[in-house]
């Protein structure tokens, strides 16, 4: 089974072999936010004689490499002087994650705070900027010749600089206007990183909207930084500050940045579905170039004309992006997709007391969109019962899924919603629902029980197999879990739609054409709760045998 | 890390890097050596860091020259020599300016 081709769902090894534009786009953004902070990059990039991408940060005065990125064989790979060893993982974003823990970024002490939002290209810039100061160079052997009341601990010699670590508390002090005090014993050094830092987070904010949580950051961090670090430096302060003061003052939720631009979070105050559907229309289009991948957004436009209803409580997707496709190879794993939505509640977004949602849009993750209408010709949904207590939300929240929307109007059944909306708005999130509905079963049973079309009060998980026909094929929670993990790693833009505590991944390859058999592998829970692959039949059908 | 400043301009040092490059490139071809195969045999951890090498960004860290310059088939000191001139120009030029 284990060489089987599951042709549906495109591999992550199929990918292009040259970098994508969006992770291009990432390493650029990278270079430039290191430029204006006041750091002599370059960059320079290439392909091997077997076609594997390689990208490198180099000093602009010398031409030594500070960082250096490839990917090889469809696995990711850091590596710089500046940090021990070499980092690979097919999760870029863990990976770097996981370079600024080895290195004592992680939280350290009391009040340092793990609810820290920052983009992961803002985290990528703190790596390649640490390394551009932890590695030597002419230009620091200059620098600290000629002023040597400035010391540094990364001359020519090569020595890295000890004791300068982000830790967690620096970067929510950053994003909180209260970085002065903990860098007021900061060298120069540490302090550009910082600016470079906070230039990157303000371009990514400048695009939200005015309920961003965080406060125009870090009016004296700059001040101090500017201290030593030229007119040309302060400059730049002076127009990051304007900038995301610009962006607090704004009263509408067009994005602040021109098109083209950096784009990053987009927080939304949510009050309705429409509201939600309006702000969706301001985030950038396909025609306005950023490193996502705009074209998702198609189907919130088509909601755009929806009346005037003012409350619901009902789907929303959240599209896992690029995973497999040509772009920064995020989330390739469920594990890493649970990574990722770890960062969307970061965001302070949703949680059940809420009386309003904030929806976080992520380059990587969380494109807020609607079941595409096509998916009310599932020609059958069957459903699993393996889980014997708990509820969805529960499981969800013990992997630290924790997606959960909660409008603040009066709640509504997604009928309601249906009726009060314009047909865009999916019946098939109403015919999920139905499946699950029904409170299963408590404990799992040893054997398949074959399911009806709508699979109410299943007991154990069944795949129909063509044509209504059951196979009758079990599986067990672990294997469940496995096929959503797989599924996720093979589902290119793969998207997760929550409707009253009922999450649905879906698979977008048949989504559109009517001549697809679609299908579904649900788990069930007490509550009535589920979480549910849909896909295309064979391919779901495949799935689930590789992993049995 | 070695450090090497050449007080040269930025374009100066990355052409002549970009020339070595070109040089090890065809060292590597005539040894009938893929990149991988090259940075299997001279211990390097990513062979991303050939095709590196081979396009003027980095250089050859001083102490594994000895074993590039076996696994291209050269002699060490020629390798050295030759690899000076662009890595090093100032002092090549101080050492072998008159030959």
């Amino acid at each position: 089974m284990l060489g089987r081709n599951i042709a549906a769902f495109p591999s992550v090894r199929n990918r292009p072999r040259d970098w994508a534009p969006q992770e291009l786009a990432e390493f650029y953004r990278v270079e430039a936010a290191l430029i204006q902070g006041g750091m002599r990059v370059v960059t320079d990039r290439g392909l091997t004689d077997e076609g594997d991408p390689w990208f490198v940060f180099c000093r602009e005065d010398d031409s030594e490499p500070v960082a250096h990125f490839a990917r090889i064989g469809g696995q990711y790979l850091i590596a710089s002087p500046a940090y021990d060893g070499v980092a690979r993982g097919h999760d870029f974003r863990s990976m770097v994650q996981n370079l600024l823990s080895r290195h004592r970024l992680t939280p350290r002490g009391e009040g340092d705070s793990s609810n820290v939002l920052m983009h992961p290209a803002a985290l990528l810039i703190i790596v390649v900027g640490t390394a551009f100061f932890k590695t030597p160079g002419q230009a620091k052997a200059d620098e600290s010749h000629k002023d040597g009341a400035h010391k540094t601990d990364a001359g020519a010699g090569g020595a890295s600089t000890p004791g300068f670590a982000w830790t967690i508390g620096d970067l929510e002090a950053l994003k909180n206007n209260n970085l002065s005090q903990s860098s007021q014993n900061w060298n120069e050094e540490q302090l550009a990183i910082a600016s470079a830092v906070v230039f990157a987070a303000g371009a990514y904010e400048a695009a939200s909207t005015p309920v961003v949580t965080t406060p125009t950051p870090t009016q004296s961090l700059f001040e101090t930084s500017d201290s030593g670090l030229g007119s040309g430096h302060a400059s730049f302060v002076q127009s990051v500050l304007s900038e995301l003061e610009a962006s607090v003052a704004s009263a509408d939720f067009t994005p602040i940045k021109a098109a083209g631009s950096s784009t990053g979070w987009l927080y939304a105050d949510v009050a309705s579905a429409l509201d939600l559907v309006a702000k969706l229309n301001h985030i950038p289009s396909a025609h306005q170039p950023s490193a996502f991948d705009a074209a998702e957004l198609s189907a919130s436009s088509s909601l755009s004309a929806s009346s005037s209803s003012n409350s619901s409580d009902y789907a929303l997707l959240a599209t896992k992006a690029f995973v497999g496709g040509p772009s920064t190879g995020v989330s390739a794993s469920l594990a890493a997709f649970i990574d990722l939505l770890q960062n969307i509640d970061h965001a302070g977004a949703l949680s059940p007391q809420q009386t309003s949602a904030n929806v976080v849009y992520h380059e990587d993750a969380t494109v807020v969109d609607f079941l595409p209408a096509s998916l009310t010709g599932l020609p059958s949904y069957v459903s699993v019962q393996s889980q014997p207590t708990g509820s969805a939300g529960m499981f969800l929240a013990e992997n630290n899924i924790f997606i959960t929307l909660q409008f603040n109007a009066a709640a509504q059944t997604a009928a309601d919603a249906q009726s009060t909306l314009n047909n865009s708005i999916s019946a098939a999130t109403v015919q999920v629902a139905s499946v699950v509905d029904h409170p299963t079963a408590t404990h799992p049973a040893s054997g398949a029980s074959s399911q009806t079309a709508n699979g109410v009060g299943a007991q154990n998980l069944v795949i129909s197999t063509g044509g209504g026909a059951s196979s009758n094929e079990v599986l067990t929670a672990s294997e469940f879990i496995q096929t959503l993990d797989l599924f996720l790693s093979e589902t290119p833009n793969a998207s997760i739609v929550v409707s009253q505590q009922k999450y649905v991944f879906i698979s977008p390859q048949g989504t559109n054409s009517s001549s697809s058999v679609m299908e579904s592998v649900t788990m069930t829970f007490n509550d009535g709760s589920s979480i549910s692959i849909v896909g295309q039949q064979q391919a779901l059908h495949d799935l689930v045998t590789h992993v049995q | 890390m070695y450090g090497n400043p050449q007080k040269r301009t930025n374009s100066d040092v990355l052409e002549m890097r970009r020339v070595a490059g070109r040089w090890l490139r065809e060292l590597r071809e005539q040894a009938g050596l893929s990149q991988r195969e090259l940075a299997g045999l001279v211990g390097t951890e990513y062979y991303t860091f050939v095709s590196q090498l081979e396009n003027g960004r980095g250089r050859i860290p001083p102490d594994r020259l000895h074993v590039w310059a076996k696994a291209l088939h050269v002699a060490p000191r020629e390798f050295v020599r030759t690899l000076m001139r662009y890595y090093d120009p100032v002092t090549f030029e101080i050492l072998f300016g008159d030959e």
